[in-house]
């Protein structure tokens, strides 16, 4: 079995439909006085059985993304629609039914109570107790998890009560927030699969956010790059990974470490100076500009590029240069 | 011989339960100027070791055996205050947490100067001059105005170079360093490690260092160590322990990563549980519970340390050599 979903039927209407989102930056005072924006003018569409994934570091708007689509409230401009209609205008229980966050929980309760609550909050009858035993055996967990609190059970446990939880509501979406951050390669390894079986049998769509880049591409049908607050780079996952055209891009997958040395050792590897930027005040052209190896004088600074089609059908890059940086 | 490690043990004692041995009689040997890695999940008694190495751990309910030789001299039968005279002079823990790791009320000026005058003695001016030069190698942009910066001005990627350039401020012979990369992105890593590796050139300095990221290891360390339950199951030069691993548990460590080159696994999970399920070491292989080569001599017998080869092994049944 593969983790990678059959390419959904492609009707014309996505499933999610994100337009112009804009995120203000939140949490920081100076940033709020100073008007600027987490997400910038996000657009992005996600198919039925389809799995997006969202690469980006820390700044570069990625979790505020995710939290935006399940939580209207948080913007300031743009749409998201799903099936058409837009989420902000669906009562919350029917936006907690449909649209699924999966994130690590914290909570200190029995499974079955929490299992329970998720119900009742989407507005859902309480699961019986062979609901409840159907919904941890997809995520392969025993029947007698039920009965024992979160606190007992180990991290790989408790993340797959996580995936039970978002889907127990029976979703359409699955936003999902870094969902193997922080846990060992071999109880990683399993969850992806979990995730990666459960997608296909569900023909679940799913928006993936994760800083790993060799997660995302495990998971994600088509990947879209995030600097600061906007697509750099969007592409179906195997021409990305291939052949990415965007600078930034670059210098990510060339700094995602292999674990082989004889790779490790023929590498070249493209050094950025400085960090991921914070979402300061917005800058006039390229927002990568001041970091990018291939800067030019002419245009970069003075001219913010737009995300256009390089190459292929359906690869889009932000580079007034795409097609000139040779790879 | 640099570090030598003999037959360390690190055991805590619990109220009311049997100790937890975290440690189990690991030997080591880090040579001089090279970089030897310690790989290992959470349970693998990483952190522990690294502690033990550095005298950090508490001396209630704790119990360290073994020998730590640092150029011949035991450093777990030193006392409290000669300890404290080397750590940072002779061995450095280079702490990279960028948002913990620096007082954040002192500038970063006082805190290099602070080790330059205890470590090389250094007369505060010199020592002023010396902070300038090290944070300039570690990169800084501005190295005579980032003395008088406090670290929340500056960025994640300066403050982990600024404590990259505290441990190295008492121009010690090793460094140690735990999970350096664990909470930084993708882009800062790459350019930390190369820091840590031109560092460890030009000093001549040797560089201890933990990670659960095997791609990390692949090219930094010279030599890595694999552990499990608080054992090493495989030790080898680089290129042989990736290009055959023989321990089932680094094969299937491999196996588990999702990776940027190659084509797509089709599935990851090679190896089953959590470093929960072991087995004693005493009278069974502890990672036989998870181990898909697992004969019924693993869960009987503990399997004895195989040095052939250029490589240590301990593993009842390895994965044949000619397997990749």
């Amino acid at each position: 079995m593969t983790p990678r979903s059959e390419p959904a039927p492609r009707s014309d209407a996505a499933l999610l439909d994100v337009r112009d989102l804009v995120v203000p930056a939140v949490g920081r005072r100076r940033l709020r006085r100073a008007r600027t924006v987490a997400l910038d003018g996000v657009s992005l569409q996600v198919h039925r059985g389809e799995t997006y994934g969202v690469v980006g570091e820390s700044g570069s708007g990625a979790v505020d993304l995710a939290r935006a689509i399940a939580t209207p409230a948080t913007r300031t401009a743009g749409e998201v629609r799903l099936d058409g209609v837009d989420v902000g205008d669906m009562d919350a229980p029917q936006r907690r039914r449909r649209i699924r966050t999966l994130r690590p929980g914290h909570e200190h309760a029995t499974v079955a109570g929490l299992l329970a609550e998720e119900m009742r909050s989407a507005g859902l009858p309480e699961p019986d107790d062979a609901g409840l035993r159907e919904l941890v055996a997809v995520v392969e967990l025993p029947d007698g998890v039920l009965r024992r609190g979160t606190q007992e059970l180990t991290d790989g446990e408790r993340r797959r009560v996580d995936v039970a939880r978002a889907l127990c509501t029976g979703p359409d979406l699955l936003v999902a927030d870094d969902p193997v951050a922080g846990l060992d390669v071999t109880v990683a390894a399993q969850l992806l699969d979990l995730l990666g079986r459960v997608k296909a049998e569900r023909g679940l769509a799913c928006l993936l956010v994760a800083r790993d880049l060799g997660v995302v591409r495990h998971l994600s049908d088509r990947v879209g790059v995030l600097y600061r607050g906007r697509i750099v780079e969007e592409s179906p996952a195997r021409a990305l990974y291939r052949g990415p055209r965007h600078p930034y891009t670059r210098a990510l997958l060339s700094a995602v470490p292999v674990p082989d040395p004889e790779v490790e050792d023929r590498r070249e590897r493209i050094l950025l100076t400085g960090d991921p930027p914070l979402p300061a005040d917005p800058a006039r052209g390229c927002a990568f500009q001041p970091r990018c190896p291939w800067r030019r004088p002419e245009r970069c600074a003075d001219e913010h590029p737009p995300l256009r089609t390089v190459g292929t059908a359906g690869h889009l890059a932000a580079c007034h240069y795409a097609e000139e940086i040779d790879g | 011989m640099l570090l030598e490690v003999r037959d360390l043990r690190v055991v805590f004692r619990r109220r009311g339960r049997p100790d937890a041995v975290a440690v189990d009689g690991v030997s080591f040997d880090v040579p001089a100027g090279q970089v030897v890695g310690l790989v290992g999940e959470s349970g693998s008694g990483r952190s522990a070791l690294v502690m033990a190495v550095m005298r950090l751990l508490p001396r209630r309910g704790v119990r360290v055996e073994g020998q730590v030789l640092l150029d011949g001299v035991d450093l777990l039968t030193l006392g409290d205050a000669e300890m404290r005279e080397r750590r940072g002079r002779d061995l450095s823990m280079v702490l990279l947490r960028p948002r913990s790791g620096l007082n954040p009320m002192i500038p970063l000026g006082p805190q290099l100067t602070g080790a330059l005058r205890r470590h090389r003695g250094m007369a505060r001016a010199p020592a002023r001059e010396a902070a300038v030069e090290l944070l300039d190698r570690v990169g800084i942009a501005d190295p005579r105005g980032g003395l008088a910066a406090y670290p929340h001005q500056l960025s994640v990627s300066a403050r982990s170079r600024a404590l990259i350039a505290v441990a190295a401020a008492g121009g010690p012979r090793l460094l140690v360093a735990d999970e350096p990369t664990a909470a930084l992105d993708v882009t800062t890593q790459a350019q930390i490690l190369t820091l840590l590796r031109e560092l460890v050139r030009e000093t001549g300095a040797a560089l201890l260092m933990t990670t659960h990221d095997l791609g990390v290891v692949a090219g930094t360390c010279e030599t890595v160590n694999v552990l499990y339950g608080g054992r090493i199951v495989e030790r080898a030069q680089r290129h042989r322990l990736f290009g055959t691993p023989r321990h089932p548990y680094t094969h299937g460590l491999l196996g588990a990563i999702p990776r940027l080159d190659g084509p797509p696994a089709p599935a990851l999970a090679t190896i089953s549980g959590s470093g929960r399920d072991r087995l004693p070491w005493a009278r069974s292989c502890a990672f036989a519970p998870r181990c898909s080569r697992a004969l019924p001599v693993c869960s009987e017998v503990s399997p004895a340390v195989d040095t052939s080869g250029g490589r240590l092994l301990r593993c009842h049944n390895p994965v044949p050599a000619s397997a990749e």
